[in-house]
Formats: structure tokens, C-alpha cells, sequence
């Protein structure tokens, strides 16, 4: 089902703040002497795997034509 | 000079060549061309972000702050999550408003040129550093390359730069537009030189890994064997300015003049924003992911004594992959180079030389200052390279980043607080600018002025020790004075209509004074544009609307208007355009057409809050009603156009409501213009006779004016919001009531003709009494009767069937003024009757009622036969008789001619006369009783009324028409008692047969 555009964007807001969040505990678990030295990017692997969630929740229902997609455009021909 | 000195020269230019080649390329085949609407190559076009700062810098940083260098990118992967909360309003917008730049976005909500001036000039500043970033790494690197090199040889390289900037990247900037296929070159190639930069660093830290650690394991063992180097990475994020730099990435990822040209004015599609989410964030990990294994490789001594800002050039050069590692920096440069000198170039233009020149001069040259521009940018870049001090490429970078974060508080305004003023922003902005030149713009140029202003930090107020200060501070300096100046004063009109455009409110085509025909909207554009220009943009505005150039509907001019707009501001700039479209009469309202049709586009669209969803389905549901309504109603607007125009009407009238929607009355077709056009100028209610095929049509047209729910009682509000006019077709109510009338008058008629006859019914049995009472007398004589007495008795034998008939018409007419129906009570006594007894007895008695020189004859088939009532048969024919000799002229004949019917159930009897026919306008009235056209005295109208009652009685019909070449037919109609062998009378021969109601 296609995600209305409010849901969407409650859904980024809560992203970038669980986000920020972790970038900030993030700097404070790097003190420590033991992480291991890919941690950082584990980290951004979480926030990339978010952006993909994310991404695949906006998606549009199926045959739900893209206004902003010329070759989609080109298929239906001028709206 | 030695082939390895001119090698990177060489592969240099290679390489730009190939770049260039490829947009070609791309741009000239329409497949290659379709790539760039791949979300992949939008996610990688954004990579231009990841510019030499990243490719070399970041080893540099991280070896002073350790993994803070990851900020600028974490910032960056937190931003692509907001995309759907910032991004994508703001390329809505940009898409809406055709906006090229973010000086474009802040001059059109602000209202200001002084605002787009002052953003373009402030951002050349601020970037000059950046780009001087990426000529001092190219220049660097060349020279680590062949160290034996002339100094020259890196102005060389800046040339070659500036020169690929100026030939590539201007075309790009002459043809904007999403129609346009040249875009898709830039998109493709920034997309192709990300991934060369990705993988080449991807390649480097591979060999890295592999020679240095040998692999995995071996890096994990050398981190055990060296714990202070894993320190070295991790323990100086909790100093660093971690926060600041997110903040700051998070910003420039998309307010950067190179990434809001690529992020919104390349037009992204939907699909390619949604995966930028994470495909950008993937890119940037990719990028960054070797960069600590290049920090410890040159920590193991892989590099020598290199500065940590070589380390990757310097592995790269000893490892033989130098030119390798060069060509990826050459593509981060150009890449920022390209797009940002396209980016800046387009804020130059449209604020800073357009504005200031003569337009007549500069639009022809358009193409030849874009490139001057360009390549006076680049120069510039270079100059700040010369002269200021040498400095880590991050340091220059984050004095960038501190400058564009001062465009935040403006941009994220116009998405989100209407309220925001010019005055505010100007204020804001001085305020932040001021502080930025301070703190760390000033202190970059002179070591000294740093010492002044921050001693703590002396000449690191401009790096990354003094970024927080110079972040945070201009940020509430400007964001504080923003805000309080903004609520100190209310915005200009101008500022209230731009917001809400920038909310998606109704439209700025408001503003663009009404327009008579595409002529006009061309005499205005001549005022600064030369006619090819004039000619191109119109002939693309009206192919995009698919309109006509002779164009007249006002809606439509003005939807033409704003296309053009929009195409203007592309190449002008917003206000430019605008001024040129609105010339001296903006300012003017918005249209109620234009904002009615706003709703209606948007009403399709998404709508984000629950009010405004139900909104959106009250105003669906209402506007559902008014065009189902079985009423015609149509709207008109303060300016005369059509703003509704609903089913029924469009049933009515037979106009399209495509085409009646927009235009104004005048415009419609004859007789609706005048109909309508007279009823809106009148006000109030008329009626109208519409002449159409069928009949003429009643129409009564009642107009309203529309006054706005706010308005006093009383105060005239006529035109203030136009006016409704309703349509009421009247036709079949005003024939129902005509025989409602009709039937009333024939009843009243009725019940008096009951009195009379009854009146009349009493002597006329006395008189009939005595002439039989005289008969009986003249018979009495016997054989003794005279010659006279006989003649008497013959006179009163007539006189008796005369009174006889008379009583029975009295009769007759008593029976059909009592119940309306000759047969009700006076049942037809039905027998065999021949039709030639029945002719003689009618024709004998017409000479006897008419004593005119006009022939009566009978054309008779023989031994006819009727099944029907004789005396009332005789009754019809004499009527009808009568009739046709007193429409006859002297000498003319009428005859009464009779045969069997085609189908042979049925006899016709036709009384045929050469009188002047029946007028047309009275065809509907001959059977009407009491309906005469004989003069006073001469006629009752009952005749023809009784006629065609007494036929329906006697289960036949009466019907006339008309003879060629001139006279009346009356045809009666009725059943046969036997069989005949004559010829049939044919009827497909004759006019067709009118008054036949029964």
C-alpha cells in the first residue's frame, strides 16, 4: 500500500532522530579501548539499513504511475 | 621533459576529453540518454559531494581527529533520511517554480533581487576556499607525481579545468529545463566520475590491505600488535566537533550550491529520491571504508614522511598505481569544479549581471557571459589558492561548510513558516555573514587577525578547532535575528503570495495582469527579449498547454503566461521573469479561476494532514453536487471568465465543458453568448424563447451575484466574486400548464354549451312535435291531396330530418360538454352502412347549408360498406363539407372521394377543396373546440372539434393535410363492413397526415 506523504514523513522525522541519536551514543561507545575498529561502520551500516526500510515503505502502490519519471511519461503520454 | 613528467598532463586531459566525449555521447542516443533517470546515477551524481576533501583529506583529518573525519559523511547518510521530510518538498518546489539555483529559491519567497544578489556574491565568497580546495589538491598531487615539474605546469592544470568547466558545463547551463536531453549528460557523467573516484579508492585500500597488512587478518593481528593506532582512530572523536560537523554535513549535502543543482534543479524523480535514502549513504561507506586502512598503512611506514594529506597519493605513486590515484583526484575536482561553477555561474547571472545590465544586450550574450563567469570563477578559485596560506584541504572545506549553513534558516523558512520577512532574512543573514567573516573567514587569510579575535585558538579559528565556534555562533546570530526581526513586521503582500506558493497555496499566476490574446503576452516579452527568443519560448509553452496560437480564453492565456514564466525563470531567474510577465499592473489579485483550478490540479495530489483531507473531500463532494445537479448552472469569476460550467448545461447548450471552462462569455457560441452575456449584465431573472429544431424552448435565466461570506449586510458586493447564473428550461413546464389551461377553459365551455343545448333541446322537440303533427295532416288527405299539399309534405318531411339532425347534434354536444367524450353516453348505433348513401345524404345537405357557386362531386368506390353509426358519419362529412366550401373560392371544386385503406380493414373518405390551406402556426389548434378562423357569426368552432371526436367514437381517426399545390385534405378514417375491389387509395402517395390525435 502506498504510504500517504504525513506518514512518510513521520517516519524520516523518527528515522533522523533515532539517527542523531545513535551518531551521539555512537561517539561515547568509541571511547572505549575494546571497540572493535569497523564499529563506525557498522554503525552507518544501521543507518543505511534504515534508509532502505525506509525507502521500501514509500514506495508507490503497484501500477502507481511516477509524475516525476519522464520515461514513465513517455509510456502514458502527456497528462 | 621526461614522458613521466608530461604523463599526468597528459592523462589529465585524456581524461577530460573522455568525460566530454561520454555526455555526448549520451545526450545524442536517446537509451543511453533514458539512464539518467536511474535511481543509481542520481544517488551517484549526488556523490559529487565526495569531492578531493575526501579523497585525500580525510586521511589528513583523520590523522589529527582521528574518526571524526567520518562526520562529514555521517551527517550526510542522516540527511538522506530526511529525505522525504526536507529533500523532496524542496525539489517539489524547485520543480513548481523552475528555480535554478538556491539564490533563485530565497529571491522568489523573499520577494528581493538585493536578496538573490547578496546570497550569489555571499556564496562566491564562501566557496572561492572550496574550490580552491580542489586546485590546490590537483596541483599538489601533480607535482608529488613529478616532483621534477615546472610550477607552471599546475596553471596548466587549473586552465585545463576552467576550460573543461566553460565548454562542458555552460552548455549545460544554456539548455535548462527537464524537457531538455543535454541534462542527461550531466547527470550521467558526475554519476560515472563518482564511481571512478569509489572505485579507484576502493582499489588503492585493496592493495593496501593486501601488501601492507596482508589481508584481513593481517590487519586485525597489526592493530593487536599496535593498540595505540586504534587509539589514534577512536580517542580523538571525544574532542573533536563531532556534533558540529554532522550538523554542518547534514546541511551542505543538499544547500551547497553543486548538491541543490543536482539534488533538486536536475529534476529527480520520485523513484530516484526514494532510494537515495540509502543508495547515497552506500556510496559515501564505500568511499570511506579504505580511508583507515590507508591511515594505518601510512602509519606502518608505507608513505615515508609524506604529510598525512599525501598519504594515499604517495602509497598510491609507490605502489605504481600514481596515475591511478591521480585521474581519481583529477575526476573528484573536476566533478565539484564542473558542477560548481555551473551551479555558481546560474546565481551570477541571474542576480548579479542580469540585474545590473542592460537585458536587450546581455540575452543575446547570454551564453558567451555564462561562460565568462565560469571560467572567472575558476581563476578566482585559483587566485584564493596563491594567496592565501597553506592549509589542510578540510580546514578550507569547513570554512565553506560554516558558510552555507547561513542559507538554512531562509531556505527551511520557506518550506515551513510563512511569516518570514525580507527584512528578516537580510538582517539574519548580515548577522551570521558577519559573524563567519570573523571568526573564521578572516582569520583564513590572516594568521594575525586570527591571534586578535580568538587567542585561545590563534591561528586554528580556521580549522576544525574553530569550526563549532564559527558554526554555532553565526547559526544563532543569524537564526535569532531572523526570527525576532521577522515578528517585529508584518510581510509584504508580495512575501504572503510567494509563501504561499512555496506551501502550495493557489498559484503566482495571479499575478500576471489578464491577458487578451497570445499577441499581447508577446508585445510583452518584447519589451526584453529579441523575437527568435520570444518565438521559441512561446512555441514551446503552447506545445507543453497543446494550445492554438490564436488562443483567446483567459485561463488559458494566462496558464500560457505562467509557462512561459517558468521557462524565463529558468533562464532569467525567478523575479526577472516575473517582472517581465507582470509588468506594471502586479499585484493584482488572484484570479478565483486560477484558484479553482489550482484545487482542482491538486485535488489529485497527496494531501499530507487530516484537516486537509477532509477538506479535500468536502470540496470533492460539493463540487460532485454542483455538476451532477439537474439544474444548468455555470459561474462566473470577477473578471468575466467561466469558472463553472456543470452537466446539465453542458447537455443544454451542447458546449463542451472543456471548452467553455476558462473563457469568457463573449466567447461562447450563438445564441449562448448573448443569452447569458445579457442575463450577467442585467442581473436578476429573464425569460427567453430559444428558436431550435422541434419547437422553441422557454428558458428562464436567473443571475446571482456571488458576494464573500465575510461581507456587511447591505453593502453592494455586486462582481465581488463574480456571479451564478442558473439555467431553468421551461419548455414542458409551460406546455403542461398550457394544457392544464386548455382542459380548464374546455370544461368551463362545456358545462355552459350543457345549458345551452338543454335550453335549446326543449323548443326544438315542440317545433319537431308540430312539423310531424303537419305532416300527419298532409298525409291525411288521402287521394284528395293537391299538388301544394304534397310540396308541403316533401318541405316538412325535411323540415323533420333537418330538426331530427339538429337534435342530434344537440345531443351530441350535450354528451361532449358533459363528459368530454362523444360516446359516453350516447352509444354509436353501429350497422352496415353503404358510403355512397352516406356521401349523397352529406353532399345534398352541404348545397342545401351553402348556397355558393362552388361544385361538390363524390369520387366513390362502390359498394363501400361501413361498420359504423349513419347519421353521425353524415354528421362528420357535412361538417367537413362545409367546411371546405367556405374555404373554397367561387367556381373551385370540392370533392368527396372514398376507398378501402392499403391494409384493407379500414375505409378512407377524404373531403378535399382548393382553399388557401391551413397556416402553420395554427395546426396545432384545428380540432380545438370553439377555434375558428371564420369571421363572427359565421362559425362556432365546434364543427371540427365534434368532427374529430364523433371519428375517435366510432373507432376511426380525423386527421388533415396539406395539398400541393394548394387546399386541405381532411381524411376520415373508418372501419369497413365488407370487402371492396377497388383500388386501394395509396397513402405513401399523399403529404403526410396532420391532427391525427386519436
Amino acid at each position: 500500500m502506498a504510504a500517504t506523504s504525513s506518514d512518510s514523513k513521520a517516519r524520516a522525522a523518527l528515522a533522523v532522530v533515532v539517527g542523531a541519536v545513535a551518531l551521539t551514543a555512537g561517539r561515547a561507545l568509541w571511547a572505549a579501548d575494546d571497540a572493535p575498529w569497523w564499529s563506525p561502520f557498522a554503525l552507518w551500516a544501521a543507518l543505511l539499513a534504515v534508509g532502505v526500510a525506509l525507502a521500501r515503505l514509500d514506495r508507490p502502490a503497484p501500477g502507481e504511475a511516477d509524475p516525476t519519471d519522464p520515461a514513465a511519461r513517455d509510456r502514458e503520454g502527456p497528462t | 621533459m621526461s614522458a613521466a613528467l608530461w604523463a599526468p598532463l597528459v592523462a589529465a586531459a585524456l581524461y577530460l576529453l573522455a568525460l566530454a566525449a561520454l555526455a555526448e555521447v549520451v545526450e545524442r542516443r536517446p537509451r543511453l540518454a533514458a539512464l539518467a533517470s536511474h535511481p543509481a546515477v542520481y544517488g551517484l551524481a549526488l556523490g559529487v559531494y565526495a569531492t578531493t576533501w575526501s579523497f585525500y583529506g580525510s586521511v589528513g583529518f583523520a590523522a589529527k581527529h582521528g574518526y571524526a573525519f567520518l562526520a562529514v559523511h555521517c551527517g550526510v547518510a542522516l540527511s538522506a533520511l530526511a529525505i522525504p521530510l526536507l529533500w523532496r518538498p524542496l525539489a517539489d518546489l524547485v520543480r513548481r517554480l523552475r528555480l535554478q539555483s538556491v539564490a533563485d529559491l530565497l529571491a522568489y519567497r523573499y520577494q528581493s533581487q538585493a536578496v538573490g544578489a547578496f546570497v550569489a556574491g555571499f556564496l562566491v565568497l564562501a566557496l572561492l576556499p572550496y574550490l580552491s580546495l580542489q586546485l590546490r589538491a590537483i596541483v599538489v598531487t601533480g607535482a608529488q607525481l613529478a616532483p621534477e615539474a615546472p610550477p607552471w605546469l599546475g596553471l596548466v592544470y587549473v586552465g585545463m579545468l576552467s576550460l573543461f568547466a566553460a565548454l562542458v558545463g555552460a552548455r549545460w547551463a544554456d539548455v535548462p529545463g527537464p524537457a531538455s536531453p543535454r541534462r542527461a549528460g550531466l547527470l550521467v557523467t558526475l554519476a560515472v566520475e563518482s564511481s571512478i573516484k569509489c572505485v579507484v579508492l576502493l582499489v588503492i585500500g585493496g592493495v593496501a590491505l593486501s601488501q601492507v597488512f596482508g589481508g584481513p587478518a593481517g590487519l586485525s593481528t597489526w592493530l593487536d600488535d599496535h593498540p595505540e593506532a586504534l587509539a589514534e582512530m577512536f580517542a580523538p572523536v571525544r574532542e573533536a566537533p563531532w556534533t558540529a560537523m554532522c550538523f554542518a554535513a547534514f546541511l551542505a549535502v543538499f544547500l551547497l550550491p553543486r548538491q541543490f543543482h543536482v539534488a533538486f534543479v536536475e529534476r529527480p524523480t520520485a523513484r530516484g529520491m526514494r532510494h537515495a535514502m540509502w543508495t547515497l549513504p552506500a556510496l559515501l561507506l564505500a568511499l570511506n571504508l579504505p580511508l583507515p586502512i590507508l591511515f594505518w598503512a601510512g602509519r606502518a611506514g608505507a608513505v615515508g614522511s609524506a604529510p598525512p594529506d599525501l598519504w594515499v597519493a604517495e602509497f598510491a605513486a609507490r605502489h605504481g598505481l600514481g596515475l591511478v590515484i591521480f585521474l581519481g583526484g583529477i575526476s573528484a575536482a573536476s566533478a565539484m569544479v564542473l558542477i560548481s561553477s555551473l551551479a555558481l555561474s546560474q546565481m551570477v547571472v541571474h542576480h548579479l549581471v542580469l540585474p545590473a545590465v542592460d537585458q536587450r544586450w546581455a540575452l543575446p550574450r547570454l551564453r558567451l557571459i555564462r561562460r565568462a563567469v565560469i571560467v572567472g570563477l575558476v581563476l578566482a578559485g585559483l587566485a584564493v589558492h596563491l594567496l592565501s596560506r597553506p592549509r589542510t584541504l578540510v580546514d578550507l572545506g569547513l570554512v565553506s561548510f560554516a558558510a552555507i549553513a547561513q542559507l538554512a534558516p531562509g531556505v527551511l523558512a520557506a518550506l515551513l513558516w510563512p511569516r518570514a520577512t525580507r527584512r528578516g532574512l537580510v538582517v539574519g543573514l548580515l548577522g551570521g555573514v558577519a559573524v563567519w567573516t570573523t571568526v573564521t573567514f578572516l582569520p583564513l587569510l590572516d594568521p594575525a587577525l586570527a591571534e586578535a579575535i580568538h587567542p585561545a585558538l590563534g591561528e586554528h579559528s580556521a580549522s576544525a578547532e574553530g569550526f563549532p565556534l564559527a558554526l554555532w555562533l553565526s547559526l544563532f546570530v543569524n537564526a535569532g535575528l531572523f526570527a525576532a526581526v521577522s515578528l517585529t513586521a508584518p510581510p509584504r503582500p508580495e512575501e504572503i503570495e510567494a509563501a504561499a506558493a512555496c506551501a502550495q497555496q493557489p498559484p503566482p499566476g495571479g499575478r500576471i495582469p489578464a491577458l487578451v490574446d497570445v499577441d499581447e503576452l508577446r508585445g510583452r516579452l518584447a519589451e526584453a527579449l529579441d523575437p527568435p527568443t520570444i518565438d521559441a519560448v512561446l512555441e514551446r509553452a503552447l506545445a507543453e498547454l497543446e494550445l492554438d496560437g490564436d488562443e483567446r480564453r483567459p485561463l488559458h492565456l494566462r496558464r500560457l503566461a505562467e509557462a512561459v514564466e517558468r521557462a524565463l525563470a529558468e533562464q532569467l531567474g525567478p523575479l526577472t521573469a516575473s517582472a517581465l510577465l507582470a509588468g506594471p499592473l502586479a499585484g493584482a489579485p488572484t484570479r478565483l479561476a486560477a484558484e479553482l483550478r489550482f484545487l482542482e490540479e491538486r485535488g489529485a495530489a497527496q494531501v499530507s494532514s487530516g484537516i486537509e483531507r477532509a477538506l479535500e473531500v468536502v470540496r470533492s463532494y460539493l463540487s460532485r453536487v454542483l455538476n451532477e445537479l439537474p439544474l444548468a448552472v455555470c459561474s462566473i469569476d470577477q473578471g468575466g471568465e467561466l469558472v463553472l460550467w456543470n452537466r446539465a448545461l453542458r447537455e443544454l447548450t451542447g458546449v463542451d465543458t472543456e471548452v467553455a471552462l476558462g473563457g469568457r462569455l463573449a466567447d461562447l457560441p450563438a445564441p449562448w453568448d448573448r443569452l447569458l452575456g445579457e442575463r450577467f449584465a442585467a442581473a436578476g431573472q429573464g425569460e427567453a424563447r430559444l428558436p431550435v429544431a422541434g419547437g422553441p424552448r422557454i428558458l428562464r435565466l436567473t443571475c446571482t451575484a456571488l458576494a464573500p461570506p465575510t461581507r456587511e449586510a447591505g453593502a453592494d458586493t455586486r462582481g465581488e466574486l463574480g456571479a451564478v447564473v442558473v439555467v431553468e428550461d421551461l419548455t414542458e413546464r409551460r406546455a403542461l400548464l398550457a394544457e392544464l389551461s386548455h382542459r380548464d377553459r374546455l370544461s368551463s365551455i362545456g358545462r355552459l354549451a350543457a345549458g345551452v343545448a338543454h335550453e335549446l333541446l326543449n323548443p326544438l322537440t315542440g317545433m319537431v312535435m308540430v312539423a310531424k303533427n303537419l305532416l300527419r295532416d298532409a298525409e291525411d288527405d288521402g287521394p284528395q291531396a293537391t299538388a301544394a299539399s304534397l310540396e308541403l309534405s316533401d318541405r316538412l318531411g325535411a323540415l323533420l330530418r333537418e330538426g331530427g339532425r339538429i337534435q342530434g347534434i344537440v345531443r351530441t354536444l350535450l354528451d361532449f360538454s358533459r363528459t368530454g367524450s362523444a360516446s359516453a353516453e350516447a352509444a354509436p348505433q353501429v350497422e352496415a352502412v353503404a358510403v355512397a348513401e352516406l356521401a349523397s345524404d352529406a353532399i345534398d345537405l352541404a348545397r342545401l347549408a351553402r348556397g355558393r357557386e362552388v361544385e361538390l362531386r363524390a369520387e366513390l368506390a362502390p359498394k363501400l360498406l361501413l361498420r359504423t353509426d349513419g347519421p353521425r358519419v353524415t354528421q362528420i362529412l357535412v361538417n367537413l363539407l362545409t367546411n371546405a366550401v367556405d374555404a373554397s373560392p367561387d367556381g373551385a371544386a370540392v370533392v368527396l372521394r372514398a376507398a378501402a385503406a392499403q391494409d384493407g380493414e379500414a375505409a378512407l373518405i377524404e373531403v378535399l377543396d382548393e382553399g388557401a390551406g391551413i397556416d402553420p402556426q395554427l395546426a396545432d389548434r384545428v380540432f380545438e373546440p370553439f377555434f375558428t378562423t371564420k369571421d363572427p357569426g359565421e362559425g362556432t368552432g365546434l364543427g371540427l372539434a365534434i368532427s374529430h371526436r364523433l371519428a375517435a367514437a366510432l373507432g376511426g381517426s380525423l386527421a388533415w393535410r396539406r395539398r400541393e399545390p394548394r387546399g386541405t385534405a381532411f381524411c376520415l378514417r373508418l372501419p369497413r363492413a365488407g370487402a371492396v375491389t377497388l383500388d386501394p387509395v395509396s397513402s405513401s402517395a399523399r403529404a403526410p397526415l396532420e391532427g391525427d390525435r386519436s
